[in-house]
């Protein structure tokens, strides 16, 4: 059965399941919209995009490119027994496909396919919202956010509604199916299930386990790799919250995490603190834990300490400023992709100056200790509302990348403007239209983007 | 020197940044200046006075709306019309007496006094700190998260249509402001414990954050991210890209495309190629693309001969160094040739 699921025949099997289960949705929903209330929301575009190029390497270039966008919410689910959404994505190349064999400055992944019409199927589930002592049914394409690694499948997830608080206000929740990677060539012997259980055992707490299981062929021939969490948030006083995270990986410890989260809305203030620690070697695993291993190799154990404070100051003006620092836990296993760093970030936001006009700076800034990496970006935007619906926006951002390849300093450095007119109402026909330059050490290039959108 | 013309940049904008902030909460400190709160004292009147807030605001138990009270109402207690007059002042505007709401709901809100009392809310469940309060100030306002707070521990519904009768799409909370792009995911990670609900599923649905990491890409993802920027950024620092890609998104565009500086000749092993990613000898560079070297892999094995089976590491170099009887036909990068050339 799992090898009937992946491979090529399981790739039609899959879609015409998934046709199946959007036929099922869409009859389940026949008396749903007969009833009184039945709302679909959501919104279509199609977006033209133009991109040219005046590369150092490869000279003038050009390319056009058209996406269609569906997104549909079907049904509310505090009314509705049966809900579903889905959302995809359609791209034609304009253009005739770009060469692979050879650089080109525009190519992206889409040119990695044969052929010139492509379309991703990102979201398409039915929801049972209504079942007896079931808090949903969800069966269709999905993404789990909830777990600590967030997981996307073709398949099915239940969860049980809470408990009474006799019984902790406990809530069982099981997933299944096969993993969903878009940009995977064979899909073979791909499974992805797990469950996970979260109780409230007294006030103010949350306390969830979860165990994981994904297998699939990726580098170096089949990945199974069972993975276990542990998860605690503690409401310390109204505004002062504490969570925490435990988890393993086979039979290894994998990371802990902690994070203090201070936020008062009336303060118009969030304070959080963060530590994280990754307590193993990551290589060999399975593509839902994988460290990118096939382009950025081994990853190696690591602790870092992260704070950010935002803080409103009056009704304009608010600034956010962070810091994150890394350190290996073994200062030999420093390589080309396992850096300690030090991350500063900061913005100042004016919002609502003379009622329509918001401003911004900011400051990021990536700092390796050892090798002589560095990202420096500061840059500035400013959008003026016409109206409630209609926007102008423009900016420009500097960034300064300075790394070490081939054994010289590299130097590159990129200017980027961007201008932006944009009418979204919240319903009904929308035109959102932006041009984007950059000017760079590899080249001159420039975007624009037009897209028509209907909200409904 | 360049590094100290960034410094002076960074320290330019940094000093302007400072005095725009310092300007900008000036201004407002004056704005709120001009909004001074009115001198009527809750305390006097409900300590003091012992009367109960519906003597004075005597519309709360029977409709939705509480009311202001009447100078009639007032007189019954001050009785003199001096002094009567003295403590109406503070409420003249335009020389009329006019109770204004300082701390009224928004007009799309739809709440009714009479019926949170009839379910046994006290006022100053509400009201926290009116019994004390010296002047009405915007500081008394109630702020949505109270009312949610209360509804959450008494599992009423916190739907927005429980309260609010425009519901608007577009309408951003205070902390969406401009940074928020970058600023949402650390928030979004803390998710909060009832009876503080999770604010963001007062608008958006898991789905809003599937669907915004497919379609939208951070501001920094211009095209020289795309094709060099986007490699230093990973180096340093993997995990960032793991909020939106997962490898096999990596592997394909690897696998299948082309780095501007493999131009005609990379491959030639007379080039200098091997030099620019392997010196020093490291495993890391070409096999991002490549996972295995065809050409080192090909490369012959040393020979199977009395003399090479005596030769040590540096003697190959003796015959097959720069200018040698046999030199080799590729750059010496100065690493054991026995990397590529394998022993027998």
């Amino acid at each position: 059965m799992k090898e009937q699921l992946g491979g090529r025949y399981g790739k039609t099997m899959r879609i015409w399941g998934l046709a199946a289960g959007l036929a099922i949705l869409l009859g389940l929903s026949l008396p749903a919209f007969a009833q009184a209330k039945f709302p679909v929301s959501g919104y279509g575009s199609v977006e033209y995009r133009w991109s040219h190029a005046d590369d150092e390497t490869y000279g003038d270039a050009t390319d056009e490119d058209l996406f269609g966008y569906l997104s549909l919410n079907l049904g509310d689910p505090l009314v509705n027994p049966v809900t579903g959404y889905i959302f995809g994505r359609l791209s034609y190349d304009l253009t005739n496909p770009n060469p692979f064999d050879e650089y080109y400055p525009l190519a992206d992944v889409n040119d990695t396919y044969d052929s010139r019409f492509l379309g991703n199927l990102y979201l398409a589930y039915a929801q049972f919202n209504k079942a007896p002592y079931m808090e949903s049914i969800t069966i269709g394409r999905q993404m789990l956010l909830d777990t600590p690694v967030w997981l996307y499948l073709d398949g099915a997830e239940a969860v049980t509604a809470e408990a009474p608080k006799t019984w902790l206000n406990a809530q069982l929740g099981i997933y299944g199916g096969v993993p969903v990677h878009l940009y995977e060539a064979d899909q073979k012997d791909n499974a992805l299930y797990g469950a996970f259980a979260q109780v409230r055992p007294w006030p103010g707490n949350r306390l969830r386990f979860d165990w994981t299981h994904a297998e699939g062929e990726y580098l170096f021939g089949n990945e199974l790799n069972d993975y276990y969490s542990v998860e605690m948030w503690q409401t310390l006083a109204q505004y002062l919250q504490l969570e925490g995270r435990y988890s393993m990986l086979e039979d290894d410890s994998h990371d802990a995490e902690g994070r203090m989260t201070f936020y008062q809305p009336d303060w118009d203030v969030l304070v959080q603190g963060s530590y994280y620690e990754l307590l193993t070697r990551e290589q060999d695993l399975a593509l839902e834990f994988d460290p990118f291993f096939a382009a950025l190799h081994t990853f190696y154990p690591y602790w870092q300490v992260g704070a950010l404070v935002s803080k409103g100051l009056g009704k304009y003006v608010s600034v956010d400023a962070g810091w994150d620092m890394r350190r290996l836990r073994h200062n030999d296993q420093e390589n080309d992709f396992n850096h300690e760093f030090s991350k500063y970030y900061a913005a100042l936001n004016l919002s609502s100056l003379f009622d329509r006009l918001d401003f911004s700076v900011s400051y990021d800034l990536w700092q390796t200790e050892h090798a002589d990496h560095m990202i420096q970006s500061y840059g500035a935007d400013a959008a003026y509302h016409v109206t409630k619906d209609l926007e102008l926006s423009a900016g420009t951002y500097f960034d300064l990348y300075k790394y070490d390849y081939y054994f010289e300093q590299e130097r590159d450095r990129v200017q980027t403007y961007f201008g932006r007119v944009g009418y979204l109402p919240a319903k009904g026909p929308g035109l959102d239209v932006t041009y984007e330059y950059d000017d760079s050490d590899l080249g001159d290039y420039q975007v624009l983007r037009a897209e028509a959108k209907y909200s409904f | 020197m360049r590094k100290i013309i960034a410094m002076k940049n960074l320290g330019v904008f940094m000093v302007a940044l400072l005095i725009s902030a310092a300007g900008c909460l000036v201004g407002n400190q004056l704005a709120i200046y001009k909004q001074r709160p009115i001198k009527f004292s809750h305390q006097v009147h409900l300590e003091k006075a012992e009367l109960d807030c519906s003597d004075c605001h005597t519309q709360a138990t029977g409709s939705d709306h509480a009311g202001m009270p009447n100078i009639a109402a007032c007189s019954l207690c001050h009785s003199e019309e001096a002094d009567l007059a003295k403590y109406l002042k503070p409420f003249e505007v335009n020389g009329k007496v006019t109770f204004t709401e300082v701390t009224k709901l928004p007009e799309d809100v739809k709440f009714s006094h009479k019926r949170h009392l009839d379910e046994g809310v006290k006022c100053e469940d509400c009201h926290q700190g009116i019994k004390t309060s010296e002047a009405v100030s915007e500081k008394l306002a109630l702020a949505m998260d109270d009312c949610i707070r209360c509804h959450g521990r008494k599992k009423v519904s916190v739907d927005c249509k429980t309260c609010h009768t425009d519901i608007d799409k577009t309408w951003k909370p205070d902390s969406h402001r401009d940074n928020w792009e970058k600023m949402h995911g650390q928030v979004a990670r803390a998710q909060v414990v009832p009876p503080m609900q999770n604010k963001c599923m007062l608008c958006h649905t898991e789905t809003t954050c599937a669907t915004c990491h497919q379609s939208h890409k951070p501001q920094n993802h211009n095209n020289f991210w795309r094709l060099r920027g986007h490699g230093v950024q990973a180096e340093i620092d993997r995990e960032s890209c793991a909020a939106c890609h997962r490898p096999d998104y990596c592997d394909r565009c690897h696998q299948q495309t082309e780095p501007s500086n493999h131009g005609a000749g990379w491959g030639d092993p007379r080039l200098m190629h091997c030099l620019v990613c392997h010196f020093p000898l490291q495993q890391e560079g070409c096999f991002t693309c490549h996972k295995v070297l065809a050409a080192h892999m090909e490369a012959p094995p040393q020979p199977n001969t009395p003399f090479h089976r005596a030769a040590r590491l540096d003697d190959c170099l003796s015959c097959h160094g720069p200018g040698k009887v046999k030199p080799m036909r590729h750059p010496w990068n100065g690493q054991s040739c026995f990397y590529c050339h394998q022993r027998w």
